[in-house]
C-alpha cells in the first residue's frame, strides 16, 4: 500500500511543486484587469531582483482618458535597441486616433500588429508563463483594464561571433564551429539542411536554469524509433539546472558509467549536418557550443572531419594509422611489461641483451617505471593543456626533453621505458576523438596492473572483458560496435577506407535509416573506358539544326 | 527484450563452442590410437558431424521458438523430461569446469609454472561468468570479433610450418589397418557431439530456414581447423615423436623461425586459445544457467550465473592431475554420448511419430 501512495505521489510532483511555489510566493495563477494588482504581483515576484527593470508609459485613450502601460524586462538580457526604438518609441510616439474606439480586448492586439515593431511575440494570462518569459530576455508589456499580458520577442544577449573550431580543426574543411547561442546554431545547420523535412522540436529543461535544448532530425530518414527514443529520454529529463551538453548526454545515454560515450559530440556544423543526413538525431543544448549526435557507432571514434575533404586514398592510410595509434597506446605499455616480466622467451636474443643492458642501474621494476613514466606523461600532456598558450611550448620542453633526458641520464628511467612511453603518448594523438583518448587513459592502466601481475594472460582477460563490455553498449538501440558485430558488409565502405563518394549509394545500414539510398548510381564505365567529350563546335552545329 | 541471433553469429558461437578444446586436446587423443592416420580418424569425426548436424537442423526447425526444454517436455512428457534436463544442465556445468582446466593446465605447463593452478581456474572461471551475464547476443558479436584474429594467427602460424613438413611422414597410409583408426575416433565423439550446442541457439536463431547452412559451414570451418591441427605435428616430426606429445600442435608452431624480431610465435595462438576457451566456457555456462531457467520457468537466466560459476570452479578444481581428468573424460565418453546425442536423436524420433512437423 505504502508503494502504492509513494508512486502516486511521486506522479503528482510537478502538480504539488506548482502549488506550493505559488502558495508560499502568494502569487494568483492568473493575471488581473487591474494594473495596480498585476503590477504589485510583479513586483512581489521580482522583489530584491534590481536587473528587473520596470517602464510605465501613458497612452492617451478614449474621452481623453490615460491607458497606463507598464513594460517589464531584464535588463542584462534584452535588446536595449529593440526596447527604446521598436517598442517605447512606438508607444510615445503614437498619437492616432484609430485604437479610441476598439474594445479592451481588441486594444492589445493592435498594440502588437500596429504599433510595437518586433518580429514575435504570444500573449498569455498565467503569471508563471510570463514571469518565465521575462527571465528568458523577453519583455512583458501590462496594460490596464486587459487580463492577459503580451510577451514580447526582445531577446539580445551579447554573443560572441561564429568562430573556427578549436577541438576538431581541418585544413581543407569549413572553418566554422557552432557557438552558444542554439538558435543561431540552427541557423548553421539550416545553412547546409535546406529542406522541409527537417525537424525541430524545442523542450525547455531545468527548473531554475530553463534551458532550451533542441531536438532536430531529418523526417523521412532518421528512424522513427530511434527519434522517439531520443524524445523521451529528454522528455524524463528533471533537473534544477542544465550545466551544459556534456550533462545532457549523460542523462540521455544508454549507459552513463560506462568508459566508452555513445553519444557523438561535435563542434561543427558540417559534421552535425552530414550525421543528420545520415538518419542521425542532433541535440544541441543552449548555451554549449557542442552538437550531439546520436546514435553513435565506435568506429566514428576515428573518423577525422578531415577525411572527408581529402582524397579517399590518403584517408584510407591515415584511418590504418589511427587504428594502429589506439592499439598502440592501449596496449604497448602493457605488453612490454608482460613480456619483460614474464615471457622473456619470446624477445631474440641481441633484443633481449640490449634492454637489459640498458635497464641497469634503473632502480624500479619495470612496471613501476613505466607507471611513473606514464603519469608524468600525463602530467605533462594535461598541464600543456591548462596553461597559457605561451607557457605551453615552455612546458612542454621543460617536460619531455629536460627532464626526460635527465631521468634516463641520471639512471632513474631506462631508455627502452621512455621509448616505450613516447610511443604510446604520441599514438594517443592520432586519435581524432577526444573522448575516446579519455576512455583509453584508464584502459592503459587498468591494462598495465595486470600485465604486471598476470602477464600476457592477465591482457588476454582484461582485453576480452573491455570487448564484451564493449558489445553489450548500445546507442539508442543500435549496436556499439556495428558494423563489425553485427557484421554490415555495406557499412565497411566508410570504416577501414572511404571508398570514393560515387560508391556511397546508400546510408549506413547500421543506423536502420528510414530511406536508405543517399544518392543514385552513378555510370562506372567512365572510369573504365575512354570518355569522350563532344566538341563545342558539334554543339553549336545541332543547335542550329534544332532551330 | 527477446534474444535474436543471425546466423552468422550462431556459426562463429558453434565455432568457439566446439573448436577451442577439440583442436588442441583431440589430436593428441587420436594420435595415441591412429597415429599417422589420425586424418582419416577425423574425416570419420567430419561424417559423424554431418549427421549429427542434420539430426540436429532438424530438430531445430521443428521446436520452432520452443526451448529445448518446453519442446521435450511437450514430446517426451514432463515425468521422463525433467530427469534429462537435469542431466544436460548438470553436463553443462561440469563441461565448462572441464574446460577451463584443460585450458589452466595448458596454460600453467606452457608459460605459468610457478603459478597455482586453483588461482588460474578461479580468474578463467569467473571472467566466463562475467561473460555468460551477458547474455547469448553479446557472445555471439564478441565471437564474431574474435573469430578474425584467431584464425588468421592459426593460418598465418601453419602456413609458416608449411617448409618444415614433408608429407611422406604421413605415408604408409592405413599401414595398420582399419582398426587403429577407428579406435582413433572414440576420443573425439565428444567434443564433436559438442554440436549440441545448436538447439540451444536455434529458437533465437532470426532465419530458422538456414539452422542446416550455418551447421554446415561451421562444420567445414571446424574440419580445416581440425586437420590443419591433426596433420601438422605428424607431417613435422613424424608419427614416433607426435604420439608422445601433450600438446602437439603448440610444439608445432614453437619451432617456426622465420622472424628474427620475435623468438617465437606460438604465444600468439595460445593466448588467443586461452580466450577462446574462456569463450567456451562461458558459453557452456550460459546454456546451462538458460536451460534451469525454462525448467523453473523463470523470466531471468542471471541468478543462476554464480551457482554454476562456483559449481564449475569444484569440477575443475575436482581431478587431482590432468591425466585423472583425461581418464574420466575416456571413461566417461558413453555417458556423454547419451545426452549429447541420443537425446536429441531419441526426441527427433518421438517427435516424428507424434506428427511434429518442420513448418
Amino acid at each position: 500500500m505504502n508503494i502504492i501512495k509513494r508512486i502516486f505521489k511521486h506522479g503528482n510532483k510537478k502538480e504539488e511543486e506548482k502549488s506550493s511555489f505559488q502558495e508560499k510566493n502568494n502569487i494568483p495563477e492568473y493575471f488581473t484587469k487591474s494594473l495596480e494588482k498585476n503590477k504589485k504581483i510583479m513586483q512581489a515576484v521580482f522583489n530584491k531582483v534590481e536587473d528587473v527593470k520596470f517602464r510605465d508609459i501613458y497612452l492617451s485613450g478614449e474621452h481623453n482618458q490615460q491607458i497606463n502601460i507598464q513594460l517589464i524586462y531584464v535588463e542584462n538580457i534584452v535588446s536595449t535597441k529593440v526596447i527604446n526604438e521598436d517598442i517605447i518609441k512606438q508607444l510615445m510616439t503614437f498619437q492616432n486616433d484609430d485604437h479610441k474606439g476598439l474594445s479592451k480586448k481588441e486594444r492589445l492586439s493592435f498594440l502588437a500588429n500596429k504599433i510595437i515593431n518586433v518580429k514575435d511575440y504570444t500573449e498569455t494570462k498565467e503569471t508563471q508563463k510570463a514571469i518565465n518569459e521575462i527571465l528568458k530576455g523577453k519583455t512583458i508589456l501590462l496594460v490596464d483594464g486587459i487580463d492577459k499580458v503580451l510577451s514580447l520577442d526582445t531577446q539580445g544577449r551579447n554573443e560572441r561571433a561564429v568562430t573556427n573550431p578549436n577541438v576538431e580543426i581541418t585544413v581543407r574543411g569549413p572553418q566554422e564551429a557552432f557557438m552558444e547561442n542554439v538558435q543561431v546554431n540552427l541557423g548553421l545547420l539550416r545553412r547546409r539542411i535546406v529542406s522541409k523535412d527537417l525537424k525541430v522540436i524545442n523542450f525547455v529543461k531545468g527548473k531554475h536554469s530553463q534551458t532550451s535544448i533542441i531536438v532536430v532530425y531529418l523526417d523521412g530518414v532518421a528512424n522513427e524509433k530511434i527519434v522517439q527514443e531520443v524524445i523521451s529520454r529528454i522528455e524524463r529529463i528533471n533537473v534544477a539546472q542544465i550545466n551544459g551538453c556534456s550533462q545532457v548526454a549523460e542523462l540521455i545515454e544508454d549507459n552513463p558509467l560506462s568508459l566508452f560515450n555513445t553519444i557523438y559530440d561535435t563542434e561543427r556544423p558540417d559534421v552535425a549536418a552530414a550525421g543528420i543526413l545520415e538518419g542521425r538525431v542532433g541535440v544541441f543544448t543552449d548555451g554549449c557550443p557542442t552538437g550531439l549526435l546520436a546514435p553513435k557507432l565506435f568506429v566514428e571514434n576515428f573518423i577525422s572531419p578531415e577525411d572527408y575533404y581529402y582524397r579517399f586514398w590518403i584517408t584510407f592510410a591515415l584511418r590504418i594509422l589511427r587504428f594502429m595509434a589506439y592499439f598502440v597506446s592501449t596496449f604497448l605499455p602493457s605488453i612490454y611489461v608482460a613480456v619483460l616480466s614474464f615471457h622473456q622467451e619470446l624477445i631474440p636474443t641481441t633484443l633481449a641483451r640490449t634492454i637489459y643492458a640498458a635497464r641497469e642501474g634503473v632502480p624500479f621494476p619495470i612496471f613501476i617505471e613505466m607507471l611513473i613514466f606514464l603519469l608524468f606523461f600525463q602530467i605533462i600532456k594535461e598541464s600543456g593543456a591548462t596553461v597559457p598558450v605561451a607557457l605551453s611550448t615552455s612546458t612542454s620542453i621543460v617536460g619531455t626533453l629536460i627532464l626526460g633526458q635527465t631521468a634516463i641520464t641520471a639512471g632513474f628511467l631506462s631508455a627502452d621505458g621512455v621509448i616505450i612511453g613516447s610511443i604510446t603518448g604520441i599514438a594517443l594523438f592520432l586519435l581524432p576523438v577526444i573522448e575516446l583518448s579519455h576512455a583509453l587513459f584508464y584502459l592503459r592502466f587498468i591494462l598495465l596492473f595486470v600485465s604486471s601481475f598476470g602477464g600476457l594472460l592477465g591482457i588476454v582477460i582484461v582485453s576480452l572483458l573491455i570487448l564484451v563490455h564493449m558489445n553489450s553498449l548500445r546507442s539508442f538501440g543500435v549496436p556499439y560496435l556495428s558494423p563489425l558485430a553485427p557484421f554490415h558488409l555495406q557499412d565497411l565502405k566508410d570504416f577501414f577506407i572511404r571508398v570514393p563518394y560515387i560508391f556511397m549509394n546508400t546510408r549506413p545500414a547500421s543506423l536502420e535509416a528510414e530511406d536508405q539510398i543517399r544518392q543514385g548510381n552513378y555510370p562506372l564505365k567512365r572510369y573504365f573506358f575512354k570518355y569522350k567529350i563532344k566538341p563545342f563546335a558539334n554543339v553549336d552545329e545541332e543547335e542550329q539544326n534544332e532551330d | 527484450m527477446k534474444t535474436r541471433i543471425s546466423p552468422y553469429e550462431m556459426i562463429v558461437l558453434l565455432f568457439f563452442g566446439v573448436a577451442p578444446t577439440a583442436g588442441m586436446f583431440v589430436p593428441p587423443l587420436i594420435f595415441k590410437q591412429a597415429g599417422r592416420d589420425s586424418w582419416i580418424s577425423l574425416l570419420i569425426l567430419i561424417g559423424f558431424s554431418i549427421l549429427l548436424a542434420i539430426n540436429h537442423s532438424i530438430l531445430g526447425e521443428k521446436m520452432k521458438r520452443t526451448d529445448l526444454v518446453n519442446y521435450t517436455k511437450k514430446v517426451l512428457s514432463r515425468p521422463i523430461a525433467v530427469p534429462i534436463i537435469v542431466a544436460v544442465i548438470f553436463m553443462f556445468v561440469f563441461f565448462s569446469g572441464v574446460i577451463t582446466r584443460e585450458s589452466s593446465e595448458t596454460i600453467k605447463a606452457v608459460y605459468y609454472s610457478q603459478s597455482s593452478l586453483w588461482l588460474l581456474n578461479l580468474v578463467m572461471i569467473l571472467t566466463s561468468g562475467i561473460i555468460a551475464y551477458y547474455g547469448l547476443e553479446v557472445m555471439g558479436r564478441s565471437a564474431i570479433l574474435m573469430i578474425y584474429p584467431y584464425l588468421f594467427i592459426f593460418f598465418i602460424l601453419f602456413l609458416l610450418t608449411i617448409n618444415e613438413m614433408s608429407i611422406t611422414r604421413l605415408q604408409p597410409i592405413m599401414a595398420q589397418g582399419l582398426k587403429p583408426i577407428l579406435r582413433g575416433v572414440i576420443p573425439g565423439l565428444t567434443y564433436f557431439s559438442e554440436l549440441f550446442l545448436v538447439l540451444i541457439i536455434a529458437p533465437h536463431l532470426t532465419q530458422r530456414g538456414k539452422i542446416f547452412k550455418s551447421t554446415l559451414i561451421v562444420i567445414l570451418i571446424i574440419s580445416v581447423f581440425m586437420l590443419i591441427s591433426v596433420i601438422t605435428p605428424i607431417a613435422i616430426f613424424g608419427e614416433e615423436f607426435s604420439t608422445k606429445m601433450e600438446f602437439p600442435i603448440i610444439t608445432s608452431f614453437s619451432y617456426i623461425e622465420r622472424y628474427t624480431i620475435i623468438e617465437r610465435m606460438d604465444p600468439f595462438f595460445v593466448f588467443f586459445w586461452v580466450a577462446g576457451s574462456i569463450g567456451k566456457a562461458a558459453i557452456y555456462i550460459y546454456a546451462g544457467a538458460y536451460v534451469t531457467q525454462k525448467l523453473f520457468n523463470i523470466t531471468s537466466y542471471y541468478v543462476f550465473i554464480p551457482f554454476y560459476v562456483v559449481l564449475a570452479y569444484l569440477s575443475a578444481n575436482y581431478f587431482p592431475s590432468i591425466y585423472d581428468l583425461k581418464d574420466f573424460l575416456s571413461s566417461g565418453v558413453i555417458y556423454f554420448l547419451v545426452i549429447l546425442v541420443l537425446y536429441p536423436c531419441l526426441l527427433n524420433l518421438v517427435s516424428l511419430f507424434r506428427g511434429e512437423s518442420r513448418s
